[in-house]
Protein backbone atom coordinates (compact mmCIF):
# COMPACT_ATOMS: atom_id res chain seq x y z
CA UNK A 1 0.00 0.00 0.00
CA UNK A 2 2.76 2.39 0.98
CA UNK A 3 4.52 2.08 -2.36
CA UNK A 4 1.29 2.87 -4.20
CA UNK A 5 0.59 5.94 -2.13
CA UNK A 6 4.02 7.57 -2.23
CA UNK A 7 4.53 9.77 -5.28
CA UNK A 8 7.86 11.59 -5.76
CA UNK A 9 8.66 14.89 -4.07
CA UNK A 10 7.90 17.05 -7.10
CA UNK A 11 4.51 18.55 -8.06
CA UNK A 12 3.62 19.70 -4.60
CA UNK A 13 0.23 21.07 -5.60
CA UNK A 14 -0.89 17.82 -7.24
CA UNK A 15 0.38 15.57 -4.47
CA UNK A 16 -2.52 15.67 -2.06
CA UNK A 17 -5.26 14.73 -4.56
CA UNK A 18 -3.02 12.10 -6.17
CA UNK A 19 -2.40 10.53 -2.77
CA UNK A 20 -6.12 10.58 -1.99
CA UNK A 21 -6.95 8.99 -5.34
CA UNK A 22 -4.62 6.07 -4.73
CA UNK A 23 -6.02 5.60 -1.23
CA UNK A 24 -9.61 5.48 -2.55
CA UNK A 25 -8.67 3.04 -5.32
CA UNK A 26 -6.92 0.73 -2.87
CA UNK A 27 -9.77 0.91 -0.35
CA UNK A 28 -12.61 0.27 -2.81
CA UNK A 29 -10.86 -2.45 -4.80
CA UNK A 30 -9.68 -4.03 -1.55
CA UNK A 31 -13.23 -4.06 -0.24
CA UNK A 32 -14.51 -5.60 -3.48
CA UNK A 33 -11.78 -8.20 -3.86
CA UNK A 34 -10.36 -9.21 -0.46
CA UNK A 35 -13.41 -11.34 0.48
CA UNK A 36 -13.34 -13.18 -2.85
CA UNK A 37 -9.56 -13.69 -2.76
CA UNK A 38 -9.68 -15.01 0.83
CA UNK A 39 -12.45 -17.38 -0.22
CA UNK A 40 -10.39 -18.66 -3.16
CA UNK A 41 -7.18 -19.09 -1.13
CA UNK A 42 -8.98 -21.09 1.55
CA UNK A 43 -10.52 -23.46 -0.98
CA UNK A 44 -6.97 -24.93 -1.14
CA UNK A 45 -6.57 -25.17 2.65
CA UNK A 46 -6.19 -28.61 4.30
CA UNK A 47 -8.05 -27.75 7.51
CA UNK A 48 -11.78 -28.52 7.61
CA UNK A 49 -12.76 -26.22 10.44
CA UNK A 50 -10.64 -23.16 10.83
CA UNK A 51 -9.85 -20.27 8.57
CA UNK A 52 -6.17 -20.61 9.46
CA UNK A 53 -3.74 -21.76 6.82
CA UNK A 54 -2.61 -25.33 7.49
CA UNK A 55 -1.38 -26.52 4.11
CA UNK A 56 -2.15 -26.79 0.41
CA UNK A 57 -4.55 -29.37 -1.03
CA UNK A 58 -6.89 -30.07 -3.96
CA UNK A 59 -8.94 -32.32 -1.67
CA UNK A 60 -12.08 -30.11 -1.64
CA UNK A 61 -12.23 -30.08 -5.40
CA UNK A 62 -12.11 -33.89 -5.41
CA UNK A 63 -14.93 -33.89 -2.82
CA UNK A 64 -17.04 -31.80 -5.22
CA UNK A 65 -16.68 -34.32 -8.01
CA UNK A 66 -17.89 -37.10 -5.70
CA UNK A 67 -21.02 -35.21 -4.64
CA UNK A 68 -23.93 -36.56 -6.73
CA UNK A 69 -26.45 -33.95 -5.53
CA UNK A 70 -24.11 -31.12 -6.55
CA UNK A 71 -23.49 -32.63 -9.97
CA UNK A 72 -27.24 -33.06 -10.42
CA UNK A 73 -27.82 -29.41 -9.44
CA UNK A 74 -25.13 -28.31 -11.88
CA UNK A 75 -26.93 -30.26 -14.59
CA UNK A 76 -30.26 -28.58 -13.75
CA UNK A 77 -28.68 -25.12 -13.77
CA UNK A 78 -26.95 -25.67 -17.10
CA UNK A 79 -30.12 -27.10 -18.68
CA UNK A 80 -32.29 -24.19 -17.51
CA UNK A 81 -29.65 -21.62 -18.48
CA UNK A 82 -29.22 -23.01 -22.01
CA UNK A 83 -32.95 -23.28 -22.77
CA UNK A 84 -33.79 -19.84 -21.41
CA UNK A 85 -30.78 -18.23 -23.14
CA UNK A 86 -31.99 -19.56 -26.50
CA UNK A 87 -35.53 -18.25 -25.94
CA UNK A 88 -34.51 -14.86 -24.56
CA UNK A 89 -31.82 -14.31 -27.21
CA UNK A 90 -34.22 -14.97 -30.10
CA UNK A 91 -37.12 -12.95 -28.66
CA UNK A 92 -34.87 -10.17 -27.34
CA UNK A 93 -32.98 -9.81 -30.63
CA UNK A 94 -36.20 -9.53 -32.63
CA UNK A 95 -37.56 -7.05 -30.09
CA UNK A 96 -34.37 -4.97 -30.10
CA UNK A 97 -34.28 -4.76 -33.91
CA UNK A 98 -37.98 -3.90 -34.12
CA UNK A 99 -37.67 -1.19 -31.47
CA UNK A 100 -34.86 0.41 -33.38
CA UNK A 101 -36.44 0.17 -36.79
CA UNK A 102 -40.11 0.97 -36.34
CA UNK A 103 -41.92 3.86 -34.81
CA UNK A 104 -45.41 3.14 -33.65
CA UNK A 105 -48.09 4.44 -31.37
CA UNK A 106 -47.32 3.72 -27.71
CA UNK A 107 -43.67 2.87 -28.35
CA UNK A 108 -42.40 4.86 -25.41
CA UNK A 109 -44.87 3.21 -23.04
CA UNK A 110 -43.88 -0.18 -24.41
CA UNK A 111 -40.19 0.52 -23.75
CA UNK A 112 -40.98 1.42 -20.13
CA UNK A 113 -43.09 -1.72 -19.82
CA UNK A 114 -40.26 -3.88 -21.20
CA UNK A 115 -37.68 -2.53 -18.80
CA UNK A 116 -39.78 -2.83 -15.63
CA UNK A 117 -38.84 -6.53 -15.13
CA UNK A 118 -35.18 -5.46 -14.82
CA UNK A 119 -35.78 -3.06 -11.96
CA UNK A 120 -38.68 -4.61 -10.09
CA UNK A 121 -37.53 -6.60 -7.00
CA UNK A 122 -37.15 -10.18 -8.13
CA UNK A 123 -39.01 -11.67 -5.18
CA UNK A 124 -42.22 -9.88 -6.19
CA UNK A 125 -42.06 -11.41 -9.67
CA UNK A 126 -41.22 -14.82 -8.21
CA UNK A 127 -44.24 -15.02 -5.90
CA UNK A 128 -46.56 -13.70 -8.63
CA UNK A 129 -45.42 -16.52 -10.92
CA UNK A 130 -45.67 -19.06 -8.09
CA UNK A 131 -49.39 -18.40 -7.66
CA UNK A 132 -50.01 -17.90 -11.41
CA UNK A 133 -48.35 -21.03 -12.87
CA UNK A 134 -50.86 -23.60 -11.51
CA UNK A 135 -53.68 -21.72 -13.29
CA UNK A 136 -52.03 -21.95 -16.71
CA UNK A 137 -50.69 -25.47 -16.34
CA UNK A 138 -46.99 -24.68 -16.10
CA UNK A 139 -45.42 -27.34 -13.84
CA UNK A 140 -43.00 -26.16 -11.16
CA UNK A 141 -39.46 -27.24 -11.97
CA UNK A 142 -37.45 -26.69 -15.15
CA UNK A 143 -40.28 -25.16 -17.26
CA UNK A 144 -41.26 -22.74 -14.46
CA UNK A 145 -37.63 -21.68 -13.93
CA UNK A 146 -37.09 -21.20 -17.66
CA UNK A 147 -40.17 -18.98 -17.98
CA UNK A 148 -39.51 -17.04 -14.78
CA UNK A 149 -35.92 -16.22 -15.73
CA UNK A 150 -36.64 -15.49 -19.38
CA UNK A 151 -39.03 -12.77 -18.27
CA UNK A 152 -36.25 -10.77 -16.67
CA UNK A 153 -33.47 -11.68 -19.13
CA UNK A 154 -35.35 -10.65 -22.32
CA UNK A 155 -35.11 -6.94 -21.43
CA UNK A 156 -31.32 -7.21 -21.09
CA UNK A 157 -31.05 -8.71 -24.58
CA UNK A 158 -33.41 -6.05 -25.98
CA UNK A 159 -31.31 -3.34 -24.32
CA UNK A 160 -27.97 -4.59 -25.68
CA UNK A 161 -29.25 -5.40 -29.19
CA UNK A 162 -30.99 -2.05 -29.46
CA UNK A 163 -27.77 -0.30 -28.43
CA UNK A 164 -25.77 -2.16 -31.08
CA UNK A 165 -28.41 -1.31 -33.72
CA UNK A 166 -27.69 2.34 -33.01
CA UNK A 167 -24.31 2.12 -34.72
CA UNK A 168 -25.77 0.13 -37.60
CA UNK A 169 -25.46 1.49 -41.12
CA UNK A 170 -28.97 1.12 -42.62
CA UNK A 171 -27.67 1.61 -46.17
CA UNK A 172 -26.42 -1.98 -45.92
CA UNK A 173 -30.01 -3.20 -45.61
CA UNK A 174 -31.12 -0.95 -48.46
CA UNK A 175 -28.33 -2.32 -50.63
CA UNK A 176 -29.40 -5.86 -49.80
CA UNK A 177 -33.01 -5.12 -50.76
CA UNK A 178 -31.93 -3.36 -53.96
CA UNK A 179 -30.06 -6.52 -54.90
CA UNK A 180 -33.33 -8.45 -54.61
CA UNK A 181 -33.09 -10.01 -51.13
CA UNK A 182 -36.33 -10.52 -49.20
CA UNK A 183 -36.94 -9.00 -45.74
CA UNK A 184 -36.10 -12.30 -44.08
CA UNK A 185 -32.96 -12.84 -46.16
CA UNK A 186 -31.81 -9.31 -45.35
CA UNK A 187 -32.37 -9.88 -41.66
CA UNK A 188 -30.56 -13.22 -41.61
CA UNK A 189 -27.72 -12.46 -44.06
CA UNK A 190 -27.05 -8.77 -43.38
CA UNK A 191 -28.52 -7.34 -40.16
CA UNK A 192 -27.84 -10.22 -37.77
CA UNK A 193 -24.22 -10.85 -38.84
CA UNK A 194 -23.40 -7.16 -38.39
CA UNK A 195 -24.89 -6.89 -34.90
CA UNK A 196 -23.73 -10.37 -33.88
CA UNK A 197 -21.25 -9.08 -31.24
CA UNK A 198 -24.14 -7.30 -29.53
CA UNK A 199 -26.27 -10.44 -29.66
CA UNK A 200 -23.41 -12.46 -28.16
CA UNK A 201 -23.08 -10.00 -25.27
CA UNK A 202 -26.86 -10.17 -24.70
CA UNK A 203 -26.79 -13.98 -24.73
CA UNK A 204 -23.84 -14.10 -22.30
CA UNK A 205 -25.59 -11.67 -19.97
CA UNK A 206 -28.75 -13.75 -20.18
CA UNK A 207 -26.85 -17.00 -19.52
CA UNK A 208 -24.99 -15.68 -16.50
CA UNK A 209 -28.14 -14.06 -15.04
CA UNK A 210 -29.89 -17.41 -15.32
CA UNK A 211 -27.02 -19.51 -14.03
CA UNK A 212 -26.63 -17.26 -10.97
CA UNK A 213 -30.35 -16.84 -10.36
CA UNK A 214 -31.36 -17.66 -6.84
CA UNK A 215 -34.61 -15.88 -5.99
CA UNK A 216 -36.89 -16.99 -8.85
CA UNK A 217 -35.55 -20.54 -8.76
CA UNK A 218 -35.95 -20.74 -4.99
CA UNK A 219 -39.72 -20.20 -5.35
CA UNK A 220 -40.56 -22.17 -8.49
CA UNK A 221 -38.02 -25.02 -8.68
CA UNK A 222 -40.46 -27.63 -7.37
CA UNK A 223 -38.94 -30.76 -5.84
CA UNK A 224 -36.06 -32.77 -7.26
CA UNK A 225 -34.89 -29.95 -9.54
CA UNK A 226 -32.72 -27.93 -7.18
CA UNK A 227 -30.45 -25.69 -9.28
CA UNK A 228 -26.92 -24.91 -8.11
CA UNK A 229 -27.53 -21.51 -6.40
CA UNK A 230 -30.42 -22.92 -4.36
CA UNK A 231 -28.24 -25.92 -3.45
CA UNK A 232 -25.42 -23.60 -2.36
CA UNK A 233 -27.87 -21.58 -0.30
CA UNK A 234 -28.94 -24.78 1.48
CA UNK A 235 -25.29 -25.61 2.20
CA UNK A 236 -24.70 -22.12 3.61
CA UNK A 237 -27.66 -22.41 5.94
CA UNK A 238 -26.40 -25.73 7.28
CA UNK A 239 -22.93 -24.48 8.09
CA UNK A 240 -19.99 -23.78 5.88
CA UNK A 241 -17.33 -26.25 4.79
CA UNK A 242 -14.38 -25.82 2.44
CA UNK A 243 -16.04 -27.61 -0.47
CA UNK A 244 -18.38 -24.60 -0.74
CA UNK A 245 -15.23 -22.49 -1.13
CA UNK A 246 -14.05 -24.82 -3.87
CA UNK A 247 -17.41 -24.71 -5.65
CA UNK A 248 -17.50 -20.90 -5.39
CA UNK A 249 -13.98 -20.69 -6.80
CA UNK A 250 -15.04 -22.74 -9.82
CA UNK A 251 -18.06 -20.47 -10.39
CA UNK A 252 -15.98 -17.28 -10.01
CA UNK A 253 -13.48 -18.67 -12.55
CA UNK A 254 -16.33 -19.45 -14.96
CA UNK A 255 -17.71 -15.91 -14.47
CA UNK A 256 -14.31 -14.44 -15.27
CA UNK A 257 -14.21 -16.41 -18.55
CA UNK A 258 -17.69 -15.16 -19.47
CA UNK A 259 -16.75 -11.52 -18.73
CA UNK A 260 -13.56 -11.79 -20.79
CA UNK A 261 -15.50 -13.32 -23.71
CA UNK A 262 -18.07 -10.53 -23.48
CA UNK A 263 -15.36 -7.86 -23.42
CA UNK A 264 -13.73 -9.36 -26.51
CA UNK A 265 -17.04 -9.41 -28.36
CA UNK A 266 -17.61 -5.77 -27.42
CA UNK A 267 -14.13 -4.74 -28.51
CA UNK A 268 -14.72 -6.41 -31.86
CA UNK A 269 -17.95 -4.43 -32.11
CA UNK A 270 -16.11 -1.22 -31.28
CA UNK A 271 -13.47 -1.93 -33.92
CA UNK A 272 -16.11 -2.53 -36.58
CA UNK A 273 -18.13 0.51 -35.61
CA UNK B 1 -41.85 -7.18 -31.64
CA UNK B 2 -45.07 -9.08 -31.27
CA UNK B 3 -43.59 -12.28 -29.73
CA UNK B 4 -41.85 -10.24 -27.02
CA UNK B 5 -45.03 -8.37 -26.20
CA UNK B 6 -47.05 -11.59 -26.02
CA UNK B 7 -44.44 -13.17 -23.74
CA UNK B 8 -44.38 -10.16 -21.44
CA UNK B 9 -48.15 -9.93 -21.26
CA UNK B 10 -48.54 -13.61 -20.40
CA UNK B 11 -45.63 -14.05 -18.04
CA UNK B 12 -45.24 -10.58 -16.60
CA UNK B 13 -48.34 -8.42 -16.79
CA UNK B 14 -51.04 -11.03 -16.15
CA UNK B 15 -49.22 -12.73 -13.22
CA UNK B 16 -48.78 -9.37 -11.53
CA UNK B 17 -52.39 -8.35 -12.13
CA UNK B 18 -53.47 -11.73 -10.79
CA UNK B 19 -51.43 -11.08 -7.66
CA UNK B 20 -53.07 -7.67 -7.32
CA UNK B 21 -56.45 -9.43 -7.59
CA UNK B 22 -55.46 -11.98 -4.91
CA UNK B 23 -54.41 -9.15 -2.60
CA UNK B 24 -58.06 -8.08 -2.38
CA UNK B 25 -59.27 -11.59 -1.46
CA UNK B 26 -59.64 -13.26 1.92
CA UNK B 27 -57.53 -16.06 3.27
CA UNK B 28 -59.26 -19.38 3.95
CA UNK B 29 -59.10 -21.32 7.20
CA UNK B 30 -56.47 -23.74 5.87
CA UNK B 31 -54.42 -21.27 3.88
CA UNK B 32 -56.43 -21.27 0.64
CA UNK B 33 -57.85 -18.19 -1.05
CA UNK B 34 -61.52 -17.32 -0.51
CA UNK B 35 -62.95 -15.18 -3.29
CA UNK B 36 -64.53 -12.45 -1.19
CA UNK B 37 -63.44 -8.91 -1.85
CA UNK B 38 -61.81 -7.24 1.15
CA UNK B 39 -59.46 -4.41 1.94
CA UNK B 40 -58.35 -5.98 5.20
CA UNK B 41 -55.00 -7.21 3.82
CA UNK B 42 -53.99 -3.63 3.16
CA UNK B 43 -55.38 -2.54 6.50
CA UNK B 44 -53.25 -5.16 8.24
CA UNK B 45 -50.11 -3.85 6.54
CA UNK B 46 -50.49 -0.67 8.53
CA UNK B 47 -50.62 -2.43 11.87
CA UNK B 48 -47.62 -1.73 14.01
CA UNK B 49 -45.54 -4.91 13.43
CA UNK B 50 -46.00 -5.09 9.67
CA UNK B 51 -45.64 -1.38 9.26
CA UNK B 52 -42.36 -1.51 11.14
CA UNK B 53 -41.06 -4.13 8.68
CA UNK B 54 -41.91 -1.85 5.77
CA UNK B 55 -40.46 1.24 7.43
CA UNK B 56 -37.29 -0.71 8.35
CA UNK B 57 -36.95 -1.88 4.75
CA UNK B 58 -37.32 1.65 3.36
CA UNK B 59 -34.74 2.97 5.83
CA UNK B 60 -32.41 0.05 5.04
CA UNK B 61 -32.68 0.67 1.28
CA UNK B 62 -32.19 4.42 1.73
CA UNK B 63 -29.05 4.06 3.86
CA UNK B 64 -27.51 1.41 1.60
CA UNK B 65 -28.16 3.69 -1.39
CA UNK B 66 -26.52 6.64 0.37
CA UNK B 67 -23.47 4.53 1.35
CA UNK B 68 -23.13 3.30 -2.23
CA UNK B 69 -23.42 6.85 -3.54
CA UNK B 70 -20.89 8.17 -1.02
CA UNK B 71 -18.29 5.56 -1.89
CA UNK B 72 -19.24 5.02 -5.52
CA UNK B 73 -19.18 8.64 -6.66
CA UNK B 74 -15.52 9.41 -5.84
CA UNK B 75 -14.51 6.07 -7.28
CA UNK B 76 -16.49 6.56 -10.51
CA UNK B 77 -14.97 10.04 -10.78
CA UNK B 78 -11.49 8.58 -10.43
CA UNK B 79 -12.19 6.03 -13.18
CA UNK B 80 -13.63 8.69 -15.51
CA UNK B 81 -10.60 10.96 -15.08
CA UNK B 82 -7.94 8.21 -15.15
CA UNK B 83 -5.50 7.83 -18.07
CA UNK B 84 -6.91 5.48 -20.79
CA UNK B 85 -4.88 2.38 -19.94
CA UNK B 86 -5.59 2.60 -16.22
CA UNK B 87 -9.25 3.33 -16.95
CA UNK B 88 -9.69 0.05 -18.82
CA UNK B 89 -8.17 -1.91 -15.92
CA UNK B 90 -10.26 -0.13 -13.24
CA UNK B 91 -13.46 -0.54 -15.25
CA UNK B 92 -12.77 -4.24 -15.75
CA UNK B 93 -12.20 -4.64 -12.01
CA UNK B 94 -15.67 -3.17 -11.31
CA UNK B 95 -17.38 -5.21 -14.04
CA UNK B 96 -16.15 -8.58 -12.71
CA UNK B 97 -17.97 -8.30 -9.33
CA UNK B 98 -20.99 -6.87 -11.21
CA UNK B 99 -21.22 -10.18 -13.09
CA UNK B 100 -20.31 -12.45 -10.16
CA UNK B 101 -23.18 -14.24 -8.41
CA UNK B 102 -24.29 -12.13 -5.45
CA UNK B 103 -24.98 -15.33 -3.49
CA UNK B 104 -21.31 -16.28 -3.78
CA UNK B 105 -20.18 -12.76 -2.95
CA UNK B 106 -22.41 -12.90 0.13
CA UNK B 107 -20.83 -16.20 1.10
CA UNK B 108 -17.36 -14.63 0.67
CA UNK B 109 -18.37 -11.90 3.11
CA UNK B 110 -19.74 -14.52 5.56
CA UNK B 111 -16.46 -16.41 5.37
CA UNK B 112 -14.55 -13.21 6.09
CA UNK B 113 -16.48 -11.97 9.13
CA UNK B 114 -17.97 -15.19 10.57
CA UNK B 115 -17.31 -16.36 14.14
CA UNK B 116 -14.82 -18.91 12.78
CA UNK B 117 -14.08 -16.71 9.79
CA UNK B 118 -10.88 -15.26 8.47
CA UNK B 119 -10.77 -11.99 10.43
CA UNK B 120 -11.51 -13.69 13.77
CA UNK B 121 -8.96 -16.43 13.07
CA UNK B 122 -6.25 -13.92 12.29
CA UNK B 123 -7.02 -11.69 15.30
CA UNK B 124 -7.17 -14.72 17.63
CA UNK B 125 -3.89 -16.14 16.39
CA UNK B 126 -2.21 -12.76 16.84
CA UNK B 127 -3.63 -12.65 20.40
CA UNK B 128 -5.23 -9.29 19.69
CA UNK B 129 -8.54 -10.69 20.92
CA UNK B 130 -9.31 -13.62 23.21
CA UNK B 131 -12.86 -14.30 22.08
CA UNK B 132 -14.14 -14.23 18.51
CA UNK B 133 -15.96 -10.99 17.68
CA UNK B 134 -19.68 -11.36 16.92
CA UNK B 135 -19.75 -9.65 13.55
CA UNK B 136 -21.88 -12.00 11.46
CA UNK B 137 -25.62 -12.44 12.12
CA UNK B 138 -26.16 -8.79 13.04
CA UNK B 139 -27.95 -5.86 11.44
CA UNK B 140 -24.55 -4.30 10.74
CA UNK B 141 -23.48 -7.41 8.83
CA UNK B 142 -26.67 -7.19 6.77
CA UNK B 143 -25.79 -3.60 5.83
CA UNK B 144 -22.24 -4.61 4.90
CA UNK B 145 -23.48 -7.57 2.83
CA UNK B 146 -26.06 -5.53 0.93
CA UNK B 147 -23.61 -2.66 0.36
CA UNK B 148 -20.99 -5.13 -0.86
CA UNK B 149 -23.48 -6.70 -3.24
CA UNK B 150 -24.84 -3.41 -4.68
CA UNK B 151 -21.75 -1.19 -4.96
CA UNK B 152 -20.92 -2.08 -8.60
CA UNK B 153 -24.53 -1.23 -9.59
CA UNK B 154 -23.91 2.31 -8.36
CA UNK B 155 -20.41 2.75 -9.79
CA UNK B 156 -21.17 1.70 -13.38
CA UNK B 157 -24.01 4.18 -14.19
CA UNK B 158 -22.15 6.95 -12.35
CA UNK B 159 -19.07 6.22 -14.42
CA UNK B 160 -21.09 6.27 -17.67
CA UNK B 161 -22.53 9.65 -16.76
CA UNK B 162 -19.21 11.20 -15.62
CA UNK B 163 -17.40 9.85 -18.67
CA UNK B 164 -19.97 11.61 -20.85
CA UNK B 165 -19.10 14.88 -19.09
CA UNK B 166 -15.34 14.32 -19.37
CA UNK B 167 -15.78 13.77 -23.11
CA UNK B 168 -16.78 17.44 -23.31
CA UNK B 169 -13.93 19.27 -21.55
CA UNK B 170 -15.23 22.56 -22.94
CA UNK B 171 -17.81 22.74 -20.11
CA UNK B 172 -15.10 22.65 -17.47
CA UNK B 173 -12.86 24.97 -19.48
CA UNK B 174 -15.67 27.48 -19.79
CA UNK B 175 -16.19 27.42 -16.02
CA UNK B 176 -12.48 27.92 -15.41
CA UNK B 177 -12.27 30.73 -17.99
CA UNK B 178 -15.04 32.45 -16.12
CA UNK B 179 -12.89 32.30 -12.99
CA UNK B 180 -14.26 29.28 -11.14
CA UNK B 181 -11.77 27.23 -9.13
CA UNK B 182 -11.55 23.44 -9.28
CA UNK B 183 -13.97 23.02 -6.38
CA UNK B 184 -16.51 25.45 -7.75
CA UNK B 185 -16.24 23.89 -11.23
CA UNK B 186 -17.05 20.52 -9.74
CA UNK B 187 -20.02 21.64 -7.66
CA UNK B 188 -21.52 24.02 -10.22
CA UNK B 189 -20.79 22.13 -13.46
CA UNK B 190 -19.80 18.48 -13.06
CA UNK B 191 -22.10 17.52 -10.18
CA UNK B 192 -25.32 18.93 -11.72
CA UNK B 193 -24.52 17.33 -15.09
CA UNK B 194 -24.03 13.96 -13.39
CA UNK B 195 -27.55 13.91 -11.91
CA UNK B 196 -28.74 11.34 -14.51
CA UNK B 197 -26.00 8.95 -13.33
CA UNK B 198 -26.91 9.57 -9.69
CA UNK B 199 -30.61 8.90 -10.40
CA UNK B 200 -29.95 5.73 -12.40
CA UNK B 201 -27.44 4.32 -9.91
CA UNK B 202 -29.65 5.15 -6.94
CA UNK B 203 -32.67 3.39 -8.48
CA UNK B 204 -30.57 0.36 -9.44
CA UNK B 205 -29.45 0.10 -5.79
CA UNK B 206 -32.57 1.22 -3.92
CA UNK B 207 -35.18 -0.98 -5.63
CA UNK B 208 -33.40 -4.37 -5.44
CA UNK B 209 -32.36 -3.53 -1.86
CA UNK B 210 -35.99 -2.84 -0.94
CA UNK B 211 -36.87 -6.38 -2.08
CA UNK B 212 -33.70 -8.08 -0.82
CA UNK B 213 -34.33 -11.41 0.78
CA UNK B 214 -31.43 -13.85 1.04
CA UNK B 215 -28.83 -11.33 2.27
CA UNK B 216 -30.78 -10.54 5.50
CA UNK B 217 -31.32 -14.29 6.00
CA UNK B 218 -27.67 -15.21 5.55
CA UNK B 219 -25.95 -12.16 7.05
CA UNK B 220 -28.62 -11.22 9.62
CA UNK B 221 -29.19 -14.79 10.74
CA UNK B 222 -32.98 -14.55 11.08
CA UNK B 223 -32.85 -11.59 13.45
CA UNK B 224 -33.25 -9.14 10.59
CA UNK B 225 -36.69 -9.24 8.91
CA UNK B 226 -37.21 -7.02 5.89
CA UNK B 227 -40.21 -6.87 3.57
CA UNK B 228 -38.70 -9.50 1.22
CA UNK B 229 -38.48 -11.93 4.13
CA UNK B 230 -42.01 -11.03 5.16
CA UNK B 231 -43.33 -11.80 1.65
CA UNK B 232 -41.44 -15.11 1.50
CA UNK B 233 -42.83 -16.05 4.90
CA UNK B 234 -46.45 -15.30 3.92
CA UNK B 235 -46.18 -17.43 0.78
CA UNK B 236 -44.04 -20.36 1.92
CA UNK B 237 -44.61 -20.65 5.67
CA UNK B 238 -47.70 -18.79 6.92
CA UNK B 239 -49.75 -19.74 3.83
CA UNK B 240 -51.48 -16.39 3.77
CA UNK B 241 -51.25 -15.58 0.07
CA UNK B 242 -53.58 -12.55 0.07
CA UNK B 243 -51.56 -10.87 2.83
CA UNK B 244 -48.27 -11.63 1.04
CA UNK B 245 -49.79 -10.40 -2.22
CA UNK B 246 -50.79 -7.11 -0.57
CA UNK B 247 -47.21 -6.60 0.66
CA UNK B 248 -45.91 -7.40 -2.84
CA UNK B 249 -48.37 -4.96 -4.39
CA UNK B 250 -47.16 -2.25 -2.01
CA UNK B 251 -43.53 -2.92 -3.04
CA UNK B 252 -44.52 -2.74 -6.73
CA UNK B 253 -46.38 0.52 -6.12
CA UNK B 254 -43.32 2.06 -4.43
CA UNK B 255 -41.10 0.78 -7.26
CA UNK B 256 -43.29 2.23 -10.00
CA UNK B 257 -43.58 5.56 -8.18
CA UNK B 258 -39.80 5.79 -7.88
CA UNK B 259 -39.26 4.85 -11.53
CA UNK B 260 -41.87 7.36 -12.65
CA UNK B 261 -40.27 10.07 -10.56
CA UNK B 262 -36.67 9.06 -11.27
CA UNK B 263 -37.04 8.55 -15.02
CA UNK B 264 -37.18 12.32 -15.50
CA UNK B 265 -33.61 12.47 -14.28
CA UNK B 266 -32.26 9.13 -15.42
CA UNK B 267 -29.59 8.41 -18.03
CA UNK B 268 -31.38 8.92 -21.29
CA UNK B 269 -29.37 6.13 -22.88
CA UNK B 270 -31.17 3.75 -20.55
CA UNK B 271 -34.60 4.45 -21.96
CA UNK B 272 -34.34 6.53 -25.09
CA UNK B 273 -33.21 5.46 -28.52
CA UNK B 274 -29.50 4.65 -28.26
CA UNK B 275 -28.43 7.22 -30.84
Amino acid sequence: MASLAAPPQAAKKERAPQWARQAIIVAVLGFLYVPILVLIVFSFNTSYLSALWTGFTFHWYRVLLQEPTLLHSLGVSVEVAIIQTIISTILGTLGGIALHRYNFWGKKALVYFLYIPIVIPEIVMAVALLIYFPHVGVPLGVPAMVIGQTTFTIPYVVLVVRASMAGFDTTLEEASRDLGASELQTLWRVTIPVILPGIVVGALLSFSQSFDDFTTSFFVDGSGNTPLPVQIYGMLRHGVNPSVNALSTVIVAATLIIVLTGQRAQRRRAQRG
Amino acid sequence: MLPVVIWMVFFFAIPNLYMLFISFMQVGGYGGVVYHVTLSNYGLLFHWIEFKVIADSLLFALLVTLFCLGVGYPFAYIIATAPPRKKIVLLFLVIVPFWTSSLIRTFAMMFLIGTEGFINSVLLSLHLIHQPLDMLYTLGATYVGQFYSMLPYMILPLYASLQGIMDHPEYMEAARDLGAGARKTFWRVVAPLSIPGIATGSLLVFIPTLGTFFIPLLMGGGGVVLVGNFIENQFLAADNWPFGAAASALVIAITLLLIGFGSRYMNNAFLEEGK
